[in-house]
Parts: structure tokens; C-alpha cells; sequence
């Protein structure tokens, strides 16, 4: 059989199916539907990329379900997704990444015969004669894979295109579980002319010639994963690999951005920085859906007027948005502005008293204590599943000091403005 | 000290410029200005110069921002002068006198801010009188007044409380409905459990495929067995019909048979003869009817002589015609023509008198142009127009000069009862008087009557008067009291013990009397008695029972009368002794009573000594007790006998003492009160001797008289002034009304000329009344047009006289021509004729119309006539087909032909419907299919089937659904997105919790923070604060308050007091509202006070401060800014003329007040 001489395949990685977009507060039911199946129309958008592309197979490296979805009908989704794909007579060669290892149904699924699902025993091997081309796969039987699986992989076939797909944590990628390690250097000496790394849900390419190359995942699930998402789209020409190709997929783009606001004194210069700052980004999202998580920097005289009424601010910075596009949303507003310094200089009026006692009783540790007490009596009130550290973290790295300077606005210019006092 | 000693507003707001010199600039400085003064320009003149003028300024409106210039003198604490001007620009805004720019810290020290100066420096009546409310609503925390008051920072309290309504929206402890945080956790909680009821298990995915296949393969079977059974549902419902059908063919071909002999004649042949035969008849019926239409119509079409003669003089009848409608109609406008040409004729018979002409005579050569006709009218109309403004022009004069002589000689009687000069007096102030003398005077002999009262109850007492009283020794009344008890005391123990004697003795001698009734009631029974009458009885007994058990005696024993005597002396015996027993027991008991009696009557004797001594010790007691009290007093005799009298004489000694210290007191006041009546009546005097009234009269009358007199007096000046103000407007008018009068005259001048001429047109004299001229103009205007019509009139009556003539001799021509006469008039005859006329064409025109039918009826009588001829030929040739022997037998074979024909056509259908019916089937193979078996089995049998199949049908729906709707919802389950919106909307309410916890814990800190400093700032201030608040305070209330105290209120929070000088205290909702608003402003005195201390100070401004106070509270307060005046630099703007009045007199008093004027701002 004559073998193709070029031929395309699509690497995805960390579809994470059905998983919520984290964060975003329910601005109306339009917009909950738009990004309660953002997951799915980005992976409706990767089976048309690869029929329209032509591409002759697909690879999932891991983490196609999220780890506590329970609905079956996500499963089905999925299958009818391989489905399109064999009906153009695309195969797709996946394996299981630590959240499809904890999901109930990952394993149990009927996938349609063009897919297949490599084991979880050991690592495998599937040959495709007719494209030359050997893909080498080890799906994850449990969550916590410790070990370094990538040296269970077998060595390449000899004469034709190997290609790795695997679910790590590769070295140098903090900020991820440490699952199935390895080194950029021990896949690069495999000899496999192409590792389809999943796990990372940043893109990146670790290595050329081999290529090792993480897709990073098809759609941002919060503000962390901001940016473009989406697939890698490979051509092999020769039996070497001739062009990777980054292909934006994501129904939903997170952003988060920062304006600042050092040397603005009125709103309108305000307004005006993060209009330019907004436009950008709905540049770059070219026509998706953006949710923005927006920080407010720099020293500013708007200082005080920002902190003492942060809906009507959080309501300017909407107003700005929906000038710019109906397609934009505030995640959140994140206010990291400053006062300008004034000179130490002791006032001694009631309202200076105030002040001066504000300022020397604000220290950081009794600010964290009382800071915390606050917290535990609202937080004991919440069910175990909105508790999350991280909220409480944040707030208590970033309230004290806007706590701080919200009392000394008040009691400095209580009606918040100048001409104002009786 | 930074204080202000001059201010210079140049083209600020609306004041081009104004200069306040405000000396020195230190102390009390009241500005006072009328409104529109610039008070308020001033106001904003100093934040301005002190701060800046804003970029958005109102202040340029007028001369432009480019024209603003605030300059001032400053005089600093170092004693420093500077003199600085403030422009509007954004940058070197204060500069020096020569343009040398200043740095602002100059002015104002770095910390304060213009809001801070507003908030501390400046005060106003609406913050003083909200900060006094919120101090009643605080119930007087110490915390908040030393904020709000203290620090001018009501709005902070505004914020804190905002702030605490913010935090309760979000979160509180206690869960509630209306909490944003509750209702995120609701949304949460929802959303978890749609996400539950959305998700899709894999077993319940499993069982879906499993009953979809099921339902699959049911559907399956149950398809096949009915299609089977549809076949033979099919094959029995042929048979069913068939077998009816089988049944009729059989009776068909039978018929037939029977029908052998018309063989020989083909099918048809019946209808070929029953056609001939009806043909025939046909034809025959139809000659005849063309027969008789044919004659009707030659009748119909010959015409009648009369009308044939008519015809030939058609053109003479036709001109009679004519003419007789001309002559008709001349006839019929002839009346209306006559009454036309006599109108005429009469409207212009007028003219002709006019003009002296006749009444036939042709006016037609002396018609007027028409522009001479229209000059008239108009000079006419000119005439009455000019003849109406000079009336209404006179009489406007004769008004204006009538007006001009009242008003003259109005003002004069006015001038001569001095009228004409203002009274500045005005009788309100007096209008109370009389009553307020008659109330103080009644008040005096009240108090009189009091006095007299007075001194009545003080000889009643024993006093000569009331000092001698006070002096007199006298037990105080709770001493008095106290004795007086003790006296009662004893004395009720006595009157006790006396009653206990008195009731003893009347024991003793009810015990007594008793005492003696027993012992007289005893009788003569002794104990001996007794045993006599036992030993009787025993000795009765002894002899019965010897008897009875005697041995020697036989049982018979004694004789029955012994036996009698006996038992009845032994029954007597047990009588007496049992009798003797009982009245023995009784005779004890009597004693035993004697023994008791006896033994309480001594008891009442001991009693009633002890009772007697007793009470003698009680006596002695009162005495010496009542000595030894009263011994130190000098209390008149009748006084100090018994204690009931010295505590009505205490008491009556106490209440007439207060009693004449109260009407000393009200005496002092009755005397200060009449100061101001006094006062007034003084004026009233001098009022009434200006007005020229009796100054002697009683106040009642006098100001009744000079209250008249001054009504009267405004009445009459402002008459005078009304008066003068008419006159001055109505000379004018009367010279303009002359101006016009003098116009018209010319005007009138002018007319007559043209008049003059337009009367020679028309023949009249150049004097002639516009109405006669206007009339004889209209006359001719009309003239013209009746002339011509006169003529047109003429001309129509000879043209009718001529068309009578013409129709006469028509008629006379024609009459001899007709066979019957014609009436004689003219117009009657040509009726006549022209309906003879109108007959006549009308029946013409009728058999005319009849023409083309008779040639038609004559075309359809000759071809009926071929066609019966050609009907007998055919029915000759079938008699002698058939071999009949007439036309009515040859009808009754076509009879019989036609019945065979029908029998043949039915049994072909028969079998034709039979093969339609079962697929082409041969009768034969159907009976065999049917073996012999009825109707009514086979339809058994088909509906056995029918059922059957329902009921498959059934079981196919039921299984079609089953398989459609798993399949459904597993399409549904492939595109369901309900789980991931569902999780979409826990995610979003757990990130709206955390937005909300977030903002509740920084509210809750940034409170926290604040509440706690202003607690730390409370205790570090509040001793001097108040002790310095409460002077001002003392101060301000006049010394009704001596101070300000703090103390804890129920719920523990520490709260001011206000302390009176008996040192009770009263809390702030006890205070009423102006006392609050003192303590209010006591507390901002004394804070400003201390941040003078400690900074520089800089000018207190006060705006219109007072406006709320009464007159006391205003001087007090005045008194107070006086005294902080010492602090720093007081500016107090007012526009009351009471306040600047009241600063004069405290200037007066030697109180340091620098008043000063501002001028009324020119327009």
C-alpha cells in the first residue's frame, strides 16, 4: 500500500467537558446560556476544524470530562462529536487524563469504532498503515498517577511517524498536579517524532524536532486561563513534521487586563483608559464573547471616590463596556488604585483626630485578625461546596488595605466632595 | 490668629464692588444687610479668598472670570499684615497688592481643606438646627456629639449609618429572606439540586437504550401478524360481498330464460319504435299550434281609417303641436311677468319724483357714473364715522375736565383737614393695651384680696405681721407632725384601754346577772335522796327474785295479784331512782357553772384595775411628753394646747409665709410687667394730643378715639396720595383730548369741500343731509339695471300675442280633416290633437313590431307539415318489421323489447361488479371458497379478525411510542445543556457570594475602624470638651444650665446631661429645641476652641445663626460668640434689623461688637 506522502492531524488536549466557566456572576439568562455550553461549542468548532481541515486523524491527550461531572449526557455529547468525525472518515486516538480517571462514566463510554481509547494497563500501540504512522498511548486508571509513565511508552516503530500522546506534568510547569512526570529531555530522547502533551492548559511548544507541544486546553474555565485557546493543528510531510499550528477554538474568551490610572483625576479620563483597554481586547477575541476581569492600578486622586461607592464605579465600568460591545463582560472589577501621598502633617481637628487614630490602629496584624473573625462568621454560614480558599485568601490579602482607606476617605471628605461639609 | 481686617469684592457675583472693614479684625463682627445686600456674595467672597475660586465658578456670570479680584487684609497670629488679592487662574492665584505670588499655606495650613473649613468654621440655622434634631435622635451621645457637633462631620454619621444599612442588605447573622447573601445561597441551593435532577446517570442512560430496543423489536412482531391477518380480514370481507352478489345473478339469468321468443329482434329495437311513435306525435301537435298562431297575426297587423287619415296631415299637426306648447307656456308666464314690470315701475318712480320727471319718462340718458355714486357712500360713511368720534370726543372732555374739578376740589378739603401730610404712627401696638391695663389691673386687686386675706389669717395666727411671724419660735412642721403622732399615739393606747374597761365592765355584770339567775333557779336535791330510792328499788327486786327462785315454792309461785303488785312496785321504784339520778346529774352541772361564773367575775375585777392604772400611767405620759415638747416655743396659748392644734398652726404658719412670698413676688413682677404697658400709654397720650384728642380720656376710649382718628387720617393720606396720582395722569389726557378734538374740526373742513362736489353730480344742493344723498345714490346705483329689464319685458308680451294668432288658424285648418270635434280655444284643441296624435304612433309602432314574428310563424307551419309527413312514412316500415297490425300493438311490443334489454344489462353488471369485487375471481372459485357457508358466519368470522387487528393496532402505537420516546430522549440527552446551564448558575451564585462577602467584610472592617477611633478620640477629648462645652452652654441658657455632665444611658453607651443649678439632670429629649441647638453649638465653640489651640485659627463665620432663636436666646447667643470671639476672628452675617438691634445694644452695654452696614447693591 502506497503510503500518503502529507497528511494533517489535529492535537487537543483538556476539553474539560460541561466545566463551568468559574466567576462569573449572573448577568442575565442570555448570558448564562452562552457560557453555561461554552466547552461544547468549542469542541464542536474542534471536529469542524479537523473535517474542514482534513485532517486524516485526531489526538486527545487527556482530560476530555471534567473529574466530578456525573452527567452521562456530556458522554453522549462526545460521542456524537466522534460520530461526525467518522462519518469523514476521521480516527481519533484518545487517552485518559486524571479528571476522566475520577469520572464516573469516562471509562464506560460507547465510543463510535473510529475512536480509540488507549488502556489504562500499560501503554499501547495503534498503527495506521496507510498514513505510516505509529501512535503510542497510556490512559490514567486513577487520579493520582504519580509515577513517571512516559518511560513505559514503547519504543518508536521503526520506519514510521511516531507520535506520544500523554497526560504530565512536565517538569517546569508549576502550578499544575505533579501527575506522570517527566522531563522535556526524556521525550525529546525517545525517539517519537511528535508528543502530544495534555495536562498543561497553557499552550506551549517545549521542543522542536521532536516536537513536544502542550495544545493547552479548547476553552478558558476562569480568569487564570485567559487568552486564546484552542487545538494544534500538525502537518506531516515526508515523514517529519512540517508546520504546527496554534487554531483558536475557545466560544468564550477570558481576559484580564489592568488600566492605569496613575496621574487620572476625573472619571472621564478614566472611562477613557479603559475603553482603549477594552477595544483591544475585543480586537484580539475577534467577535467571542469576552469576559473581562479588569484591575484598576496606579496612584489616582480617584482613589477615595473608587472605594466609597464601588457599585456605581462597578456600573461605570459596565456602562463603558456595553458602549464598546454587548459581547464584553465584567467579571470582576479588582480595584488596586492608591492615593496620592499626602505630607505627614498633624491635623487637629475631630476629623484629623479620626484620621490619625485610623492610621495607627491599621496595622497589618490586627487588621488580618479582625479581618479573619469577620470571615469566619460569614463564612460558617456557607455550604462546604462556595467555600473555596482562594476567596479567602484574596480577601484577606486585599481587603485590609482597602478597608483601611475606605474608613480615612470617609472620615477625611465624608460627603465625598470638597465643597460639600456643613 | 489669622484673622480678616479688610475685605474687597471687585465684579464677584452681581456686587461690582464693595470694601467690609472689619477694623482690627479680631473679635465679634455681626455684618448686616438688607436682602440683595450681598450677604451671600460675601459668604462665598471668603471660602473663595481662602481657598481658590473654583473652575467651574458662577461668580464671573456677570463681569467674566477674567474681572474677579477678592482682596483682603490679613493679620496673622505673628502679627504679620498682608495685604492679598485672589484671581481666577489656575495657577498663582493669591498674590500681594503688587502682584507677588503667595504661597497658600500662607492662609490656610496644608490639612485644611475647604469642605474641612466649611464643616468646622462655618455654621449655619439649618446645620445648627439639624445637628440639635440629630442630637434628640442620638439621645444625646457623646460619641456622635462630639463628631457631628464637634468635628462638623454630620455627613460621616450620614456615611457610617449608610454604611451599616449596606452591610444588613448583604449579610447578617441571622438569616433572612432579604439578604443578598441569603438569597445567592437560595440560588445556590436551586441550582444544585437542578443540576441533580438535569444530570444523567449512566444506568439510566443504559435503561433507555435497553426499553428503545425492546420497544424496537415489539413494534417488529407486531407488524408481521398484521399483515398476515390483513390478508385474510381482506379475503373474507370479498367473500361477505360476494356471496349477496353470487345470489342476484342466478335470479337474472333465470328471468331471461322466460323472455325467448324476441329473440329475432335486436337488443335496442324497443327504442327505435318507442322513438317513432313519439315523433310522430310530436309533429302532429305541432303543425297545429303553427296553424292557429299564424292566422292571430295577420289580424294583429292591419291598421285602423282614423289612423291612416291622421297620417296625412302630419306636418300641420305637428306645427298645431308646436305652437299650442308656445302658447302655453307665454300663458303661464304672463302673471309673473306683469307683477315684475309694476315693481320695477314703482322703484323707479321714486327717482322720477326725485328728479321731477313723469311716470313713464326715460331715465336712461340721466344715470350718474358709477365712481360719483361710490365718492358719496363713502363721504357719507365718512360723515357718521367723524359725527361719532366728535361725540365721543366731547364727551371724553366734559369727563376728563368734570374728574379734573372733583379731584381739585377733593384734595383741597383733604390739604385743609391736614390730610395731605403723612402720620408715621401706627395704632397696632396699642390695640392689646387696654386689655393688658385691665388684666394688670385686675392682677393688682387680686393680689389685694390676697394681701387682705393675708393678714386676716396672720392675726388668726397671732402675728402682728408676717416678719414677726417668721420670727416667732415655732416647731417645724415635721416636728410638729412627729409630736403630734406621738401625743396620738398614746392617746389611742388610752382610748384603747378604755374601751377594754368598758367592755370588761359589761362582762362583769352580764356574768353577774347570770350568776344570780343560776343560784336562784337551784333546787333542794341531795345525794341521800338517791341512794334511798336505789335501796328501794333493790329491796323490790330482792323480794321478786326470792319468789321466783325460791325452791320450796312450786313454779306456779304467788298469786297473780301478788305478781301484779309487785312488778308495778318494782317498776315505780326504778322510776324514782332513775328520775332522782337525772335531776342529781343536773344539779351538778348547775354548780359547776355557779363555780365558773364566779371564778371570771373576779377575773373582770383584776382586768378592770389593771385597765385603770394603766391608763393613769398614759395620762401622766401625754402630759409631760406635750410639756416638755411645747417648753422651747413661743406658740400662742390656743395654739399649744393639743398637738392636732400647733400642726394646724404649723401648717397654717408655713402656707401663709409661702403664700406672702409668693405675692411679694407677684407684686415684683406685676410691677415690671407694667413697665412696658406704661410705656405705651405714655405714647398713646402723646398720640392722642397730635391727633387733637383729649389726652385726659380713660386708655379704653383714647385709643378707640386715636385708633379712629389714625384709620381715618391713613385714609384720608392715602386718598390725597390716590388723588394727586389721578390728577397728575389725567391733565395730560385732558390736553391730548383737546389735540384730538382740534384734528377733527380740520377733518370736517375738508369733507364738506368734497361733499360740495359729489352733490352737483347728482343734482343736489352742496347742503344735503348724507342720508337723502345716500338714499337717491343707491336709487341710481339700482336704476341701470331695472331699465333693461323693463325693456326685455316688452319685448316677450308682443311675441306671445303673435303665437296665439298663428295657432288659431292652424286649428281651423285642421278641424274639418278629423272625425271628431277639437274644443275651441287655441291651447285646449292642440291637446287634443297631440293625444290623438300620441294613439295613433303608438299603435304604428306596435303592429309594426308584429311583422317579423308572422313571417316566422308562416316558415314554421311549412316545415311542421314536411315533418309529420316524414314521422308516418317510418312508422308505415315498422309495422311491417315487427308484423303488427297497428301502432298501439307495435307500442306494446317496444314494452316487452325493453324489459329483456334491462334483464340482459343487469345480469352483465352483476357479474362485472362480482369481478371487481374479488380480484377477478370466477363465480365458481367463490362458491368453492365460501363451502356452503352463510352470511352471517363469514361476517363472524370478519369481525373476529377486525378485532384482532385493533388490538394489534393498539400494541403497535403503544410500541412505536415506547421506541419514539427513548429515542427522544436520547437525541435529547446527546444536545441537553440543562445540567451545564445549571452548574453555569451555581457557578455565578457562588461567585455573587464571594462578591457579597467580600464587600460585607471590607464595609465591616472600614466600620470597624472608624467606630473604634471614634470611641478612642471620645475618651481622649471628652472631659475638656465638656467642662469647655457646658461654660458656653451656661452662657448661652443664661445660667438655666451651669454645665454639661456625661453619664451611662440604659443601654450602657455614655450619653450628655444637661445640669441645672440644684443639681439635678436633665437629658437631651427632656431639653426643648432650642436649648438643644445651644448645646449643639456649645459643643462646636468649644471643639473650634480647641483646634485653635492647637493650629492656627482662622475666622469662625456665622450665617444668619439666629433667625431661629427668640429674642433672649438671640442676645445669649450673641453673648456667647462674643465670648468665643476671643478664640478667633467671629463673622456673623444677618439680615434681621432685630439682630443688628440687639448687637447695638450689647455694643452699648460694653459688649466688644463690631457692627457693620452692608449698602444695598445699586442695579
Amino acid at each position: 500500500m502506497a503510503r500518503m506522502d502529507e497528511f494533517r492531524f489535529l492535537h487537543a488536549a483538556d476539553l474539560h467537558l460541561d466545566s463551568p466557566l468559574r466567576g462569573l456572576t449572573e448577568k442575565s439568562g442570555e448570558y448564562a446560556r452562552l457560557v453555561a455550553d461554552a466547552s461544547r461549542r468549542a469542541f464542536s468548532d474542534m471536529v469542524s476544524l479537523a473535517i474542514e481541515s482534513a485532517c486524516r486523524f485526531v489526538v486527545l491527550a487527556g482530560d476530555v470530562f471534567d473529574g466530578d461531572l456525573r452527567d452521562t449526557q456530556c458522554g453522549l455529547f462526545f460521542i456524537s462529536g466522534m460520530a461526525r468525525l467518522r462519518a469523514a472518515g476521521i480516527r481519533v486516538f484518545m487517552i485518559l487524563g486524571n479528571h476522566d480517571a475520577e469520572n464516573r462514566f469516562a471509562r464506560h463510554l460507547r465510543v463510535t469504532d473510529n475512536v480509540h481509547l488507549f488502556a489504562t494497563t500499560g501503554a499501547e500501540t495503534c498503527i495506521m498503515e496507510d498514513l505510516g504512522v505509529a501512535v503510542h498511548g497510556h490512559s490514567f486508571g486513577r487520579r493520582d498517577v504519580r509515577t513517571n509513565i512516559a518511560r513505559q511508552y514503547p519504543p518508536p516503530v521503526a520506519g514510521l511517524f511516531n507520535i506520544g500522546i500523554l497526560h504530565t506534568a512536565c517538569q517546569g510547569r508549576e502550578g499544575h498536579e505533579t501527575y506522570a512526570p517527566c522531563t522535556v529531555e526524556q521525550l525529546v530522547n525517545h525517539g517519537y517524532q511528535y508528543w502530544a502533551l495534555g495536562h498543561v492548559h497553557t499552550r506551549e511548544i517545549l521542543h522542536r524536532d521532536p516536537y513536544v507541544v502542550y495544545a493547552g486546553n479548547l476553552q478558558g474555565r476562569h480568569a487564570r486561563e485567559a487568552g486564546p485557546k484552542g487545538a494544534s493543528l500538525v502537518t506531516v510531510r515526508g515523514g517529519a513534521v512540517a508546520t504546527v499550528e496554534h487554531r483558536v477554538l475557545d466560544a468564550v474568551r477570558w481576559a484580564c487586563e489592568s488600566v492605569d490610572l496613575t496621574q487620572v483625576a476625573t472619571h472621564e479620563e478614566m472611562d477613557a483608559r479603559i475603553r482603549n483597554v477594552a477595544r483591544d481586547i475585543m480586537a484580539q477575541a475577534q467577535g467571542r464573547p469576552v469576559a473581562l476581569r479588569l484591575e484598576l492600578a496606579g496612584t489616582t486622586s480617584l482613589h477615595a471616590a473608587l472605594l466609597r461607592d464601588r457599585q456605581a464605579v462597578q456600573e461605570e465600568v459596565e456602562a463603558v463596556l456595553a458602549g464598546i460591545s454587548d459581547q464584553i463582560w465584567l467579571e470582576r472589577l479588582q480595584l488596586r488604585t492608591g492615593a496620592p501621598a499626602r505630607p505627614a502633617v498633624m491635623d487637629p481637628s475631630t476629623g484629623g483626630r479620626i484620621a490619625a487614630d485610623i492610621r495607627a490602629a491599621a496595622t497589618p496584624e490586627a487588621l488580618q485578625a479582625e479581618l479573619d473573625a469577620i470571615l469566619t462568621a460569614v463564612i460558617e454560614r456557607m455550604p462546604a461546596h462556595t467555600r473555596r480558599e482562594e476567596m479567602r485568601a484574596a480577601i484577606l490579602h486585599d481587603v485590609p488595605a482597602r478597608a483601611r482607606d475606605l474608613a480615612l476617605s470617609l472620615v477625611q471628605d465624608p460627603e465625598g466632595r470638597d465643597d460639600a461639609h456643613q | 490668629m489669622m484673622r480678616i481686617s479688610e475685605l474687597r469684592i471687585t465684579r464677584y457675583g452681581a456686587v461690582p464692588g464693595l470694601d467690609l472693614d472689619l477694623g482690627d479684625g479680631s473679635g465679634l463682627h455681626v455684618i448686616h444687610g438688607p436682602n440683595e445686600a450681598g450677604k451671600s456674595t460675601c459668604l462665598a467672597a471668603i471660602g473663595d479668598f481662602l481657598f481658590g475660586i473654583p473652575a467651574r465658578t458662577r461668580a464671573g456670570a456677570v463681569f467674566g472670570n477674567g474681572q474677579i479680584c477678592l482682596g483682603a487684609r490679613i493679620v496673622l497670629e505673628n502679627g504679620q499684615v498682608h495685604d492679598l488679592n485672589r484671581y481666577k487662574r489656575t495657577n498663582r492665584s493669591l498674590v500681594t497688592t503688587e502682584g507677588t505670588a503667595v504661597a497658600e499655606s500662607l492662609l490656610i495650613p496644608e490639612t485644611m481643606t475647604r469642605a474641612r473649613f466649611a464643616a468646622l468654621f462655618g455654621l449655619n440655622d439649618e446645620t445648627l438646627r439639624t445637628g440639635g434634631a440629630e442630637l434628640l435622635h442620638a439621645n444625646g451621645d457623646i460619641g456622635r456629639l462630639i463628631v457631628e457637633a464637634g468635628g462638623g462631620l454630620r455627613a460621616l454619621m450620614v456615611r457610617l449609618d449608610e454604611i451599616d444599612a449596606k452591610r444588613a442588605s448583604l449579610f447578617t447573622l441571622r438569616r433572612a429572606g432579604g439578604r443578598a447573601f441569603y438569597r445567592e445561597l437560595d440560588v445556590f441551593t436551586a441550582a444544585q439540586q437542578s443540576l441533580r435532577a438535569a444530570s444523567l446517570e449512566h444506568d439510566a442512560y443504559d435503561r433507555h437504550c435497553r426499553d428503545r430496543d425492546e420497544a424496537r423489536s415489539r413494534r417488529a412482531a407486531i407488524s408481521a401478524e398484521q399483515t398476515e391477518l390483513r390478508r385474510q380480514h381482506s379475503h373474507y370481507e370479498q367473500l361477505e360481498k360476494a356471496l349477496p352478489q353470487l345470489h342476484e345473478i342466478a335470479r337474472l339469468a333465470a328471468a331471461l330464460a322466460a323472455q325467448a321468443d324476441l329473440e329475432p329482434l335486436p337488443p335496442g329495437m324497443a327504442t327505435t319504435i318507442t322513438t317513432a311513435l313519439e315523433t310522430c306525435a310530436a309533429d302532429r301537435a305541432r303543425h297545429a299550434a303553427a296553424q292557429a298562431q299564424v292566422t292571430q297575426l295577420v289580424r294583429q297587423t292591419t291598421s285602423p281609417p282614423a289612423e291612416a287619415m291622421l297620417n296625412t296631415l302630419h306636418e300641420a299637426v305637428a306645427r298645431a303641436r308646436s305652437l299650442g306648447q308656445s302658447v302655453r307656456r307665454n300663458r303661464d308666464l304672463h302673471a309673473g311677468h306683469e307683477e315684475k314690470r309694476r315693481a320695477m315701475n314703482e322703484s323707479l318712480s321714486s327717482l322720477r319724483q326725485r328728479l321731477g320727471r313723469g311716470a313713464d319718462a326715460d331715465l336712461r340718458q340721466a344715470v350718474p357714473d358709477r365712481a360719483t355714486l361710490d365718492a358719496i357712500r363713502h363721504l357719507a360713511d365718512a360723515q357718521a364715522d367723524w359725527h361719532n368720534r366728535h361725540t365721543g370726543l366731547a364727551r371724553q372732555i366734559s369727563q376728563a375736565d368734570m374728574a379734573i374739578a372733583r379731584r381739585r376740589q377733593r384734595m383741597a378739603s383733604l390739604r385743609a383737614a391736614g390730610h395731605d401730610v403723612a402720620l408715621h404712627a401706627d395704632s397696632a401696638p396699642f390695640s392689646g393695651l387696654v386689655a393688658e391695663m385691665k388684666r394688670l389691673e385686675m392682677r393688682a386687686a387680686t393680689l389685694d384680696r390676697r394681701q387682705a386675706a393675708l393678714a386676716a389669717r396672720l392675726r388668726a395666727l397671732g402675728a402682728a405681721t408676717v416678719e414677726d411671724l417668721r420670727a416667732m419660735p415655732c416647731p417645724p412642721p415635721e416636728g410638729a407632725r412627729m409630736a403630734a403622732e406621738r401625743q396620738h399615739h398614746l392617746r389611742t393606747e388610752y382610748d384603747r384601754l378604755d374601751a377594754a374597761c368598758t367592755t370588761e365592765r359589761a362582762r362583769q355584770a352580764r356574768l353577774a346577772a347570770e350568776l344570780a339567775r343560776l343560784e336562784q333557779t337551784g333546787s333542794p336535791l341531795a345525794p341521800r335522796m338517791l341512794d334511798e330510792a336505789c335501796r328501794q328499788r333493790d329491796a323490790v327486786w330482792q323480794d321478786i327474785r326470792a319468789a321466783y327462785l325460791d325452791p320450796e315454792n312450786p313454779p306456779a309461785g304467788p298469786a297473780a295479784s301478788t305478781r301484779h303488785a309487785r312488778a308495778a312496785a318494782l317498776d315505780a321504784a326504778i322510776a324514782r331512782a332513775d328520775s332522782l339520778s337525772a335531776q342529781l346529774l343536773a344539779q351538778a352541772d348547775r354548780i359547776a357553772r355557779l363555780e365558773g361564773l364566779r371564778h371570771d367575775i373576779t377575773h373582770c375585777a383584776d382586768t378592770l384595775t389593771l385597765h385603770e392604772r394603766t391608763k393613769a400611767d398614759i395620762q401622766a405620759r401625754m402630759a409631760d411628753d406635750w410639756r416638755a415638747f411645747i417648753a422651747p416655743f413661743r406658740v400662742p396659748a390656743p395654739h399649744a394646747t393639743t398637738p392636732d392644734a400647733l400642726v394646724a398652726f404649723v401648717s397654717a404658719r408655713t402656707q401663709l409665709l409661702s403664700d406672702a412670698t409668693q405675692i411679694a413676688t407677684e407684686l415684683a413682677q406685676l410691677a415690671e410687667d407694667r413697665i412696658k404697658p406704661d410705656t405705651l400709654h405714655e405714647g398713646l397720650r402723646a398720640l392722642a394730643e397730635r391727633l387733637g384728642i383729649a389726652p385726659t380720656l380713660s386708655p379704653g376710649p383714647c385709643v378707640e378715639a386715636v385708633t379712629t382718628a389714625l384709620r381715618q387720617h391713613a385714609s384720608g393720606h392715602e386718598e390725597y396720595g390716590r388723588l394727586h396720582r389721578e390728577l397728575d395722569d389725567l391733565l395730560p389726557e385732558q390736553a391730548d383730548l383737546q389735540r384730538q378734538a382740534a384734528a377733527l374740526q380740520a377733518e370736517r373742513q375738508d369733507w364738506a369741500a368734497q361733499w360740495a362736489t359729489a352733490m352737483q353730480a347728482i343734482g343736489l344742493e352742496a347742503d344735503a343731509p348724507p342720508p337723502a344723498a345716500c338714499a337717491l345714490a343707491a336709487d341710481w346705483a339700482a336704476a341701470p339695471a331695472q331699465l333693461e329689464r323693463l325693456s326685455e319685458l316688452h319685448e316677450t308680451c308682443v311675441q306671445a300675442r303673435q303665437a296665439e294668432q298663428d295657432l288659431t288658424q292652424v286649428m281651423d285648418e285642421i278641424r274639418p280633416h278629423l272625425p271628431a270635434p277639437l274644443p275651441a280655444d287655441g291651447v285646449a284643441a292642440a291637446q287634443a290633437l297631440e293625444q290623438l296624435w300620441q294613439a295613433a304612433q303608438k299603435s304604428q309602432h306596435q303592429r309594426e313590431a308584429l311583422l317579423p314574428t308572422l313571417a316566422r310563424a308562416r316558415q314554421d307551419l311549412a316545415e311542421s307539415g314536411a315533418s309529420l309527413s316524414h314521422a308516418h312514412a317510418m312508422i308505415d316500415q315498422l309495422l311491417a318489421r315487427t308484423h303488427a297490425e297497428s301502432p298501439e300493438a307495435l307500442e306494446q311490443l317496444a314494452g316487452r323489447l325493453a324489459r329483456r334489454d334491462r334483464l340482459a344489462q343487469e345480469h352483465t353488471r352483476a357479474l362485472d361488479t362480482l369481478a371487481r369485487m374479488t380480484g377477478g375471481q370466477s363465480p365458481a372459485a367463490l362458491e368453492r371458497a365460501i363451502d356452503g357457508r352463510d352470511l352471517p358466519e363469514l361476517r363472524a368470522e370478519t369481525a373476529r379478525m377486525h378485532d384482532r387487528l385493533k388490538d394489534l393496532d393498539l400494541q403497535r402505537d403503544d410500541a412505536v411510542r415506547a421506541e419514539q420516546h427513548e429515542e427522544t430522549a436520547l437525541r435529547a440527552f446527546e444536545h441537553n445543556t440543562d445540567a451545564p446551564q445549571a452548574a453555569a448558575r451555581r457557578e455565578a451564585a457562588i461567585a455573587s457570594l464571594h462578591q457579597i462577602v467580600e464587600e460585607y467584610a471590607q464595609l465591616t472592617l472600614a466600620r470597624n475602624l472608624i467606630a473604634n477611633a471614634i470611641d478612642h478620640v471620645r475618651s481622649a477629648e471628652q472631659d475638656p470638651l465638656v467642662t469647655r462645652a457646658g461654660q458656653f452652654f451656661s452662657l448661652a441658657t443664661l445660667g438655666a444650665f451651669n454645665a454639661i455632665r456625661t453619664d451611662l444611658d440604659a443601654q450602657g453607651n455614655p450619653v450628655v446631661l444637661g445640669q441645672r443649678h440644684d443639681g439635678s439632670h436633665v437629658p437631651v429629649a427632656d431639653m426643648s429645641a432650642g436649648t438643644r441647638d445651644q448645646l449643639f453649638l456649645a459643643f462646636r465653640l468649644a471643639s473650634v476652641e480647641t483646634y485653635c489651640r492647637a493650629a492656627e485659627p482662622l475666622p469662625f463665620v456665622a450665617d444668619d445663626l439666629l433667625v431661629q432663636f427668640d429674642d433672649a436666646r438671640s442676645e445669649c447667643t450673641l453673648r456667647v460668640l462674643a465670648d468665643f470671639a476671643r478664640t478667633t476672628q467671629v463673622l456673623l452675617f444677618t439680615h434681621h434689623d432685630s439682630i443688628r438691634d440687639m448687637a447695638r445694644s450689647l455694643q452699648a452695654q460694653g459688649v466688644a461688637i463690631n457692627l457693620v452696614e452692608l449698602p444695598r447693591i445699586a442695579a
